[in-house]
């Protein structure tokens, strides 16, 4: 055989050797902050895999068990979750209002440029729905702070307001169903109170619950970005 | 000690690979292979077991230069008795799991 086959087949190893490895420090990452040397264990013990194909399914085995025992920690009752769930579970709950805070803002811009002339009634709901909505956007510049660079939200009227935003939010999406500009018998009108008002509201508050202690609950310390 | 719920297949098989050698400190990565049971399958078991005092654990340095330190466990003298005890019950109902066959 000659060198050259030999020296690639040692580099594809070590490539999946490290893949095995980057694996298993993602379990390591989700499993609760009282399972830190089992976290240990996992990651030690794919490093003493014989083979390649062995550390892969050892590494695999081992996220699906963190898994499983994070939404046991979670069942419960421990909100206290990993990062690597709650970026996304943050994504999920203020994205829409982000994306409903730049639609009312470019609504805003219209109306500003806008030859028609326009009520205070919706001058006033459009600037409500712009700055509500903005709360989407700092709350995701919150959640990302917390997991990624552990700095938690401290502030009381910063907790209050992402808190608050959101239920303004459904409370003035209500009062325009009331008072008939928007029809409650529609479907997408509740899909709008639950992504714009419901999911963030509880978004919130995990958040908030989250930012009442420096650090998250993952067994392996430290912020999220340094694996 | 209290009467304890009956074992799952895969908590016998473990046990049962455990009791091969009770007092001698096991690896996961030997435990897997000995018990049939996928890392996904075996630490969920470990950590329970750990949990409830049956278990006792420790790292070992490794032999091998450059190979991290590893996680050993054996069994407690409550691990023990309780594995007896589950494994006998298991015997009485003629539901004898082989630990290599046990699927994970």
């Amino acid at each position: 055989m000659s060198a050259r086959p030999a020296g690639r087949k040692r580099s594809l190893a070590a490539a999946v050797r490290r893949v095995s490895v980057a694996i298993a420090q993602v379990s390591a990452r989700l499993l609760p902050r009282g399972r830190a040397d089992w976290a240990a264990a996992m990651v030690a013990e794919v490093r003493h895999c014989e083979r390649g194909r062995d550390a892969i399914d050892w590494a695999l085995g081992c996220v699906f068990a963190a898994v499983k025992e994070r939404i046991t920690s979670m069942v419960k009752g421990n909100l206290r979750i990993s990062g690597w769930v709650a970026v996304p579970e943050m994504i999920l709950c203020f994205a829409p209002l982000t994306l409903a805070c730049v639609d009312a803002m470019q609504s805003l811009g219209m109306l500003l440029h806008s030859r028609v002339p326009v009520g205070p009634g919706d001058w006033a709901v459009v600037t409500a729905m712009a700055a509500l909505g903005a709360i989407g956007p700092l709350a995701l510049i919150g959640a990302f702070r917390l997991f990624f660079i552990e700095k938690p939200m401290r502030a009381p009227w910063c907790r209050a307001a992402v808190i608050a935003g959101p239920v303004l939010f459904g409370v003035l999406l209500l009062i325009q169903a009331a008072a008939g500009w928007l029809d409650a018998s529609q479907f997408d009108f509740w899909c709008a109170v639950v992504l714009l008002s419901a999911l963030p509201a509880l978004g919130a508050a995990h958040l908030v619950h989250l930012s009442a202690t420096a650090h998250p609950d993952r067994a392996v310390p430290g912020p999220l970005t340094h694996i | 000690m209290e009467r304890s719920r009956k074992a799952s297949p895969q908590t016998l098989s473990l046990l049962a690979a455990l009791m091969e050698r009770p007092r001698a400190w096991r690896h996961g990565y030997d435990l897997s292979r000995e018990a049939g049971l996928k890392s996904g399958t075996l630490y969920p078991i470990l950590m329970r077991l750990g949990d409830r005092g049956l278990l006792e654990s420790r790292w070992q340095p490794s032999p091998e230069a450059g190979r991290p330190a590893r996680h050993m466990y054996r069994l407690t003298a409550d691990g023990a008795a309780f594995a007896r005890e589950q494994l006998a019950d298991s015997a009485e109902t003629a539901d004898v799991i082989h630990p290599a066959r046990a699927s994970s």
